[in-house]
This record gives C-alpha cells, sequence and structure tokens, in this order.
C-alpha cells in the first residue's frame, strides 16, 4: 500500500513516514500543498494523510480538486482546527476520515487501516487463499497454521498481490502501490522479494501460489491461470 | 421603581394645566359672579327707581300709591320711610317683618344681603330720594330674593367645573398618547439594545426615524459595539491561532515519541529522537512565550521601561544563540552599529524583536550568505540579509499572524507564524515601525522611530 503525506511540520512529517514505513506501507512524503496535490494527480496513492494548514495549495482546495477530477483515494486529515465547522468543512469536500492533531499515532493507523479495508471492499481484515492466512490487522502471515515472518518490504509485497488475487499485476502497478518514490524500481529489486516471498510462502509447501506471467507480471492464487 | 419619563411628563403637565384651569376657572368665577349680582344689584336698584317716582309730596305730605302685590318677580317686598321716621307705606307681604333701613346719600342707593320674611335669603337696596313735588329725603328699601340669581351662578359653577375637568382629561390623554408618540424611539431603542448580547454584536442599531436627541448616544453604542465586536473577534482569532500553533509541535512531538516507541531502538536513534523532542520543546516554549506576551500587548497589560540601550552590545546578545546554526550554513554576520550608538527605549522589548528578527534571518538566509545588523541616524536598526528575496506581495503579509512562509523560506518547516506579528506589535508599543523590503536580492527588516 502507498501512502502520500502531505505535511509541512518536519517533525511530524517524518515521525509519520518513519512510523508508517515500519507498518508496511511505502510512504511519500511533501512539505507544501502545491507538491502534495501535483504528487496525488500523479500517481496512484492508497491513501493520503493531509495536514489543512499548508504552504501553497491548503488543505481543503487539494480535496476539492482530487474529488473534483473523480480522484476516489482515500484521504485522511489531520488538523489542529477543532470546530464543528472546520470538521464539517473537510469532511464534506470529501475527505474520508478526520483526525485533530495531537493524535496518537496508534489511532491513525487503525483509521488508515480502516478506510483501506473499505477502498479494497474487505470488511473482513482477514485474506485467505487456499491454507495461506494474512491478517492486515495485526500484518501476520500464516500457512498452514504456521506463522511466518516477513519483513516489512516482503509483507508489503504480499499483501497487494493477494488482495488482487486471481489477478495479474503488473510491475508497474507494484511500484505504484507497493513502494515509494525513495525506492528505485529496478526490475531486480522487485525480483529478489519475489523470491524471497516465494521462499518463505511457497517453498515445501502446496500448492505453489505465486507465479511470474512472463511479460506481464505476477499473480496470486492458486493456479497459474 | 422609579416612574417613566412619559408618566413623570405627563403628571407634570397636567398638573400645571390643572392649577392654570383652577386659578382662571376661579377668576373666571368670581368675575361671572361679581358681574351678575352687579347687573343684579342695577336691575334692583332700577325697579327701586321706578317705584320711588310713584311718590308725590303734595300740601306738607306723601303720597305713595303702590302698584298691587306682587311686584314683578321675582317677589319683592318694598318699605318706604318718611324723613321723620314713620313708614310711608310697606309691602303687605312682609307682615310683621321690617326691612333694614339701609342709609344712603341722598340720590344715592346703598345695598344689603337680607333675610326674607319666608326665611330665603335676599338682596335688598336703599333709595334716598325726594319726592315728586319737593319734601325732605325719603328712604326706600326694596328687597328680592335672589334664588335664581344664585341658580344661574351655580350653574355656571357647575358649567366650569364640568368643562374645565373634561378639558383636563382630553388635555392628559393627549399629552399621554403624544408623549408616548414621541418617546417611542426611545423605547425601540431599548428593545433593540435589549437584544445585543455577545452572540450578537454585530448588531448594529437602526439610525432611521431617530430624534436629534438620540442621535449621538445611537452612535456612540454603534461605535461600542464594533468595538466589542471587534474585540470579540480578535480574541476568537487569537485562541484559533494559540490553539493551531501550539497543537502542531505538540503533534510532532508526541508522534515522535510514539513512532520511536513502537519498537526496539539503537542509542544512536533514541538519542537522535530525544535530540528531536528536545529542538521540538523549547520551540514549544518559545511559542508559548510569543503567545502571552502578544496576548499581554493586545490586552494591553505590558508596560514599557524605558532607558538608554547600547544597541552594538544588544545585538551581539542577540546574535550569539544563533551563531552556530549561522556558521553551520556559512553565513557570515556583520554588526556595523557603531559602538557610542544608543536608543531610548524598552530593552526587553526590543531585545525579542531583535532576537526575532536574526532568528528569521539565520533561518532562512540561503548557505554561503551574509547578514548585515546597522543603523543610522534616522533608523534605529537595520537587519538585512543576503537572501533569498521575498516577493512583494509577501512584504506585507510576512506580519500577519498565521501566515507562514511558503517553501522558499521555509528551511525547516519551523511554524513561526506568531514571531513576526508580535515583533511588529513590540515594535508599536515601543513607537518604532517595523517593515519589509526586498531591495536586488536582499530581505530588509526595518526598525524605525
Amino acid at each position: 500500500m502507498r501512502i502520500l503525506v502531505v505535511e509541512d511540520y518536519a517533525p511530524l512529517r517524518e515521525s509519520l513516514a518513519k512510523g508508517l514505513r515500519a507498518l508496511g506501507y511505502a510512504v511519500d512524503v511533501s512539505d507544501n500543498g502545491t507538491d502534495g496535490l501535483r504528487s496525488a494527480q500523479q500517481h496512484g496513492y492508497d491513501a493520503i494523510v493531509l495536514d489543512l494548514m499548508l504552504p501553497g495549495t491548503d488543505g481543503f482546495e487539494i480535496v476539492r480538486q482530487l474529488r473534483a477530477a473523480g480522484n476516489d483515494v482515500c484521504v485522511l486529515v489531520l488538523t489542529a482546527r477543532d470546530r464543528i465547522v472546520d470538521r464539517v468543512a473537510g469532511l464534506d469536500l470529501g475527505a474520508d476520515d478526520y483526525l485533530v492533531k495531537p493524535f496518537a499515532f496508534e489511532e491513525l493507523a487503525a483509521r488508515l487501516r480502516a478506510l483501506l479495508r473499505r477502498r479494497y471492499d474487505r470488511a473482513d481484515p482477514m485474506i485467505r487463499v487456499a491454507d495461506l492466512e494474512i491478517d492486515t490487522l495485526r500484518r501476520k502471515v500464516k500457512r498452514g497454521g504456521d506463522a511466518i515472518e516477513l519483513s516489512a518490504r516482503e509483507y508489503a509485497l504480499l499483501e497487494y498481490l493477494a488482495s488482487r488475487a486471481g489477478h495479474v499485476v503488473t510491475r508497474a502497478e507494484i511500484f505504484e502501490h507497493v513502494y515509494d518514490a525513495a525506492g528505485e524500481p529496478w526490475s531486480n529489486v522487485l525480483d529478489v522479494y519475489i523470491s524471497h516471498l516465494r521462499r518463505k510462502i511457497d517453498l515445501g509447501r502446496a500448492p505453489k501460489l505465486i507465479h511470474t506471467k512472463r511479460g506481464l507480471g505476477y499473480i496470486l492464487g492458486e493456479e497459474a491461470a | 421603581m422609579s416612574w417613566s419619563v412619559r408618566r413623570r411628563l405627563t403628571i407634570a403637565i397636567v398638573g400645571v394645566v390643572a392649577v392654570v384651569f383652577a386659578a382662571l376657572a376661579v377668576l373666571l368665577y368670581v368675575g361671572v359672579r361679581h358681574s351678575t349680582l352687579r347687573q343684579h344689584d342695577d336691575s334692583l336698584a332700577a325697579r327701586a327707581r321706578a317705584i320711588a317716582e310713584i311718590a308725590e309730596y303734595e300740601g306738607g305730605g306723601y303720597e305713595m300709591p303702590l302698584p298691587p302685590e306682587p311686584h314683578g318677580t321675582p317677589a319683592s317686598y318694598v318699605e318706604v320711610w318718611q324723613p321723620d321716621g314713620d313708614v310711608l307705606v310697606r309691602s303687605e307681604a312682609l307682615g310683621d317683618h321690617q326691612l333694614a333701613r339701609i342709609p344712603a346719600r341722598t340720590g344715592d342707593v346703598a345695598y344689603q344681603d337680607v333675610t326674607l320674611p319666608d326665611g330665603t335669603a335676599g338682596r335688598a337696596v336703599g333709595l334716598t330720594f325726594v319726592a315728586r313735588g319737593g319734601g325732605g329725603p325719603l328712604l326706600l328699601v326694596l328687597a328680592v330674593g335672589t334664588q335664581s340669581v344664585e341658580a344661574t351662578i351655580a350653574s355656571f359653577r357647575t358649567w366650569f367645573v364640568v368643562l374645565g375637568a373634561s378639558a383636563l382629561l382630553v388635555i392628559a390623554l393627549v399629552t399621554a398618547w403624544t408623549l408616548g408618540r414621541g418617546l417611542a424611539p426611545l423605547e425601540r431603542l431599548a428593545s433593540e439594545i435589549e437584544k445585543v448580547d455577545d452572540r450578537r454584536l454585530d448588531t448594529r442599531l437602526s439610525h432611521a426615524g431617530q430624534p436629534r436627541e438620540l442621535a449621538v448616544p445611537v452612535r456612540k453604542l454603534d461605535e461600542l459595539l464594533a468595538r466589542l465586536d471587534a474585540s470579540f473577534a480578535r480574541e476568537r482569532q487569537f485562541t484559533a491561532d494559540v490553539s493551531h500553533e501550539l497543537r502542531t509541535p505538540l503533534a510532532g512531538l508526541r508522534t515522535l515519541l510514539e513512532v520511536t516507541a513502537l519498537a526496539d531502538r539503537s542509542t544512536t536513534e533514541y538519542r537522535a529522537a530525544v535530540g528531536d523532542a528536545l529542538a521540538i520543546v523549547q520551540q514549544l516554549g518559545t511559542i508559548v512565550e510569543n503567545l502571552l506576551t502578544l496576548a499581554r500587548l493586545d490586552a494591553g497589560q505590558v508596560e514599557i521601561e524605558t532607558r538608554e540601550v547600547a544597541l552594538r552590545s544588544l545585538v551581539e546578545e542577540c546574535w550569539r544563540p544563533h551563531a552556530a546554526l549561522a556558521s553551520a550554513r556559512a553565513i557570515e554576520f556583520r554588526n556595523t552599529v557603531a559602538p557610542d550608538t544608543r536608543a531610548h527605549t524598552d530593552r526587553d522589548k526590543l531585545r525579542i524583536v531583535v532576537g526575532n528578527l536574526l532568528a528569521n534571518a539565520a533561518e532562512y538566509t540561503e548557505k554561503g550568505g551574509w547578514i548585515e545588523v546597522s543603523a543610522s541616524p534616522e533608523v534605529v536598526l537595520d537587519v538585512t540579509d543576503s537572501g533569498p528575496p521575498l516577493p512583494p506581495e509577501k512584504l506585507e503579509r510576512v506580519f500577519d499572524r498565521l501566515w507562514r512562509g511558503d517553501t522558499a523560506r521555509s528551511a525547516t518547516g519551523v511554524h513561526c507564524g506568531i514571531g513576526l506579528s508580535l515583533s511588529r506589535a513590540l515594535c508599536s508599543s515601543l513607537s518604532y515601525s517595523l517593515t519589509a523590503s526586498s531591495v536586488d536580492d536582499r530581505v530588509r527588516f526595518r526598525i524605525a522611530r
């Protein structure tokens, strides 16, 4: 999952990015509204964590423009303003959720998860493919009842493939949704992670779940379709 | 409970009118009565004279054939005495009653109130005359009842009272109504004012149809309301500013510490996090101080203590905390203020201003640039840096309370929205002006008298 954090206060911005990356998200950051809006328009993010008071284009305007263009990315708005009129304004313009600063990081993470669940149409946090069980809430993976340890990157990749289970996922899509702009989209980095996943998920088990579609991408499922 | 103006005025006016009416009525009544009685007396005298014509003196004796009774209306009684005191003639109706002998000079009349034989009140006239044919002076006394006259006078009295009372009533009503109309604007004003409370300070009183006397109070009240409204708006804005300015660093501090605590970290990481946290805490402290000072300035609670201030050493003192950051960014600092330059002002306040300007300069001047502080006879202090420059439209906005610079001038993303507006407010409390300008590529902040 790829997240954009737009916040002009550096300490908060950096801590948010660090915390979200630790949870397995690919995080891009922006310190002003103009760049933030441009990034949101050019890349397909799964969610945007957006401060309302920004230099350049302010948060309200960003939400308005994204929605006007038909962009339905999940938007979680952060702000220091707690008056009802401000909360309502943000939500009415098209934001999906609202957190008042200062907030608990855990709460931000939980609300993000809730938003992302809705986006991918899953009320149930569990993804099951054959005997592979992914608990997206606790970010825990089990296969055949055995817990599997994955790094944050590996987990992010696996979760994305599993959320699109049965469909081919192109390398481009993986880079869009799983890796942030800081990660270089070198082909072999992805190959390395795929091979790590295969070793941990498929090795010594059946059925094999991670398949390569030459020239297209990857697909997670019981059979190579 | 005090009476309303309307009631007081009505009572006063009606009271005065009543007194005037009463006085007039009394005078009129007295006059009318007097005149009526006078007329009655005159007619009485005329009748007496007419009767006296009948008397004749002939051959040493008097003759006076009285016409048959009763003589005219109202009923009257006559008695005539000869000069020697004997009764010449008298009305039979008199009976045993003697009329009073009313003395008067010859040819003259005199009047007297008498009681008639039937017990009623009467008026008598005494006429001393000489009969036709000569002889001594005869005395004729004619008495009539005064009941009808008194009745006429009484009816006058009644009329006066009734008319007077009615007129008074009408006047009272008209006065009350007119006063009511006249004072209506005041009552309208009162009900408008009643509606004003903290939440509706934007109401303005209507000026239409206000009488001249109320123009000044209404205008003054409007001005007062406007001032209150502005003051409340400032307070609301300030509260919004405060909550915003404090919450963001607090959020940064909280998230930093929470994220750090999410997992075990290396000592280096912990040290870095603690250092970052400390920096934020210091920042919070400065913001709180700035906000408090700004609040006190707003409320006019700040006292100015003026003394001679040595400017060069003040500048040095203010620069010291930023020297390290500046040299890390290869920024040169030049203090060109002459050692004997002095200003007559409040040192602590000026120190905050200069400190803030230098802090801004140290943060925003691009690497490898310079910062110079200078003074001249017309200018208290100039703080100039080598840039990047501020675009013209930002030169004034920089002093707005909630304005935060755009990316061109936010090196650390620090929210310093309060610093410059506080500096300007402090300057104006010192009777200085603080302005920003961009000359070539430089930015200059000027403190001037």
